[in-house]
């Protein structure tokens, strides 16, 4: 099936940013699918290229050279109205730093990605209020970010990244900034993500402790795939 | 409870200390003509047209500052704004719901106290016989800019091609 049946798949995908001085090559050359229902991690040393794969798993980015495609769709192919319900809807973004947004509490902040949902605001709530407890912070739901330790705003984070149902989870660096216990946690949710709900997770991270918690590993040094080991994840070509 | 992270009403605040700075230095040179002894003025009429031109000059170069302040303030806190807007474009929201949005949790409120400063402003012009169209003209110029600039931010952030939240751009 190669990549046809993946729910992520990254086909000799390139990625250059040209500077004043300089073409800097975030990505090189990557190609490998991730099955649906599996957890993947990559890793590799800050500025290996792990943030810009996920971004462009989350269509936020798009190749110079190749393609991605996420459950089924190429995510350079789609028009602005389908990139706003592909964002919405097909992915759901863990960001590095949170990205909360600071003037909203944890419940508006994580009822974000439901706005342009057509549901019953009160179905809405009611889904805000079950993810914002999942992650154990329902005591918080009212808290504005700047009230959270790190470890309640990664929470925090993850409920709005998992809030929408999507089908693919794609997390950065989310045990970066906390503790082994808490991190330890933040993984627990998105293996039984994977496990029970048969969503497909992504995770950048350079925190070796989670390889023994995930499906397959993909490693990145300087924006090219160096090894990839485990199930639910190939590499394509020799 | 933690203070909400609005930098925009702070701004919406600078917009009400102008107008308030545009009334003070109406009222100072329009009290000040009215000390000058009245036989003095009988005598020289141009003392009191100078100081009246002088009030103006004074106003309006309150109001220039305020605008110029302002511009400034948005321009220091774009960043976190600019990170606002891309993280509802992150989570797949419209452009044009991002926008209301960012006006209606940012700026509605605030402006509403500039509005309410400019008429107050005019009120007092329009009985001691000033120029009342230069605070409203001012609020005007105030709300102009601040919907122009989340217009902006917002449209920048969804012709962007990357994900950098809050990142500086040329556009």
């Amino acid at each position: 099936m190669s990549q046809s049946g993946a729910a992520i798949s990254f086909q000799g995908v390139s990625k250059a940013y040209a500077t004043k001085a300089e073409t800097v090559k975030a990505l090189d050359n990557v190609s490998f699918d991730v099955e649906q229902g599996g957890i993947v991690a990559v890793v590799g040393p800050s500025g290996s290229g792990k943030t810009t794969l996920l971004n462009m798993a989350a269509a936020m980015d798009f190749p110079t050279q190749g393609s991605v495609k996420v459950a089924g769709v190429v995510t350079s192919a789609l028009g602005k109205n389908e990139l706003q319900k592909f964002r919405n809807e097909t992915v759901g973004v863990i960001f590095q730093q949170f990205f909360l947004i600071g003037h909203l509490t944890v419940f508006q902040n994580v009822m974000v990605p439901l706005i342009p949902r057509s549901i019953p605001s009160g179905e809405k709530s009611r889904r805000v209020l079950a993810s914002i407890a999942e992650v154990g912070l329902a005591s918080k739901a009212e808290r504005l970010p700047s009230e959270l330790s790190g470890g309640e705003l990664q929470r925090a984070a993850i409920a709005r990244g998992m809030v929408g149902g999507a089908p693919v989870i794609l997390a950065d660096e989310p045990t970066g900034n906390l503790d082994h216990k808490k991190g330890s946690e933040v993984m627990d949710t998105l293996v039984e993500e994977s496990r029970e709900r048969s969503k497909t997770v992504l995770v950048a991270s350079h925190d070796l402790r989670i390889l023994d918690r995930v499906d397959g590993i993909v490693y990145l040094e300087d924006g090219a795939v160096t090894k990839i080991e485990g199930n639910k994840v190939r590499g394509h070509g020799p | 409870m933690a203070r909400r992270r609005r930098p925009l009403r702070a701004v919406s605040l600078v917009f009400v200390g102008f107008v308030t700075l545009v009334l003070l230095s109406q009222l100072s040179a329009h009290y000040f003509a009215k000390a000058v002894p009245t036989n003095l003025v009988a005598k020289d009429e141009a003392v009191l047209a100078s100081i009246r031109a002088t009030s103006s000059n004074l106003a309006l170069a309150s109001a220039a500052l305020g605008v110029v302040f302002a511009v400034a303030v948005l321009i220091i806190t774009r960043q976190v704004v600019a990170a606002d807007v891309d993280v509802y474009r992150a989570t797949g929201l419209p452009e044009t719901s991002t926008f209301l949005r960012l006006l209606r949790s940012h700026s509605v409120g605030p402006m509403a106290w500039v509005v309410a400063a400019a008429a107050v402003t005019s009120l007092v012009d329009v009985e001691l016989g000033l120029s009342d169209l230069l605070p409203i003209g001012l609020a005007v110029v105030f709300a102009a800019i601040l919907v122009g600039w989340l217009a902006f931010l917002t449209s920048v952030s969804f012709s962007h091609k990357s994900f950098e939240p809050g990142a500086e751009r040329s556009g």
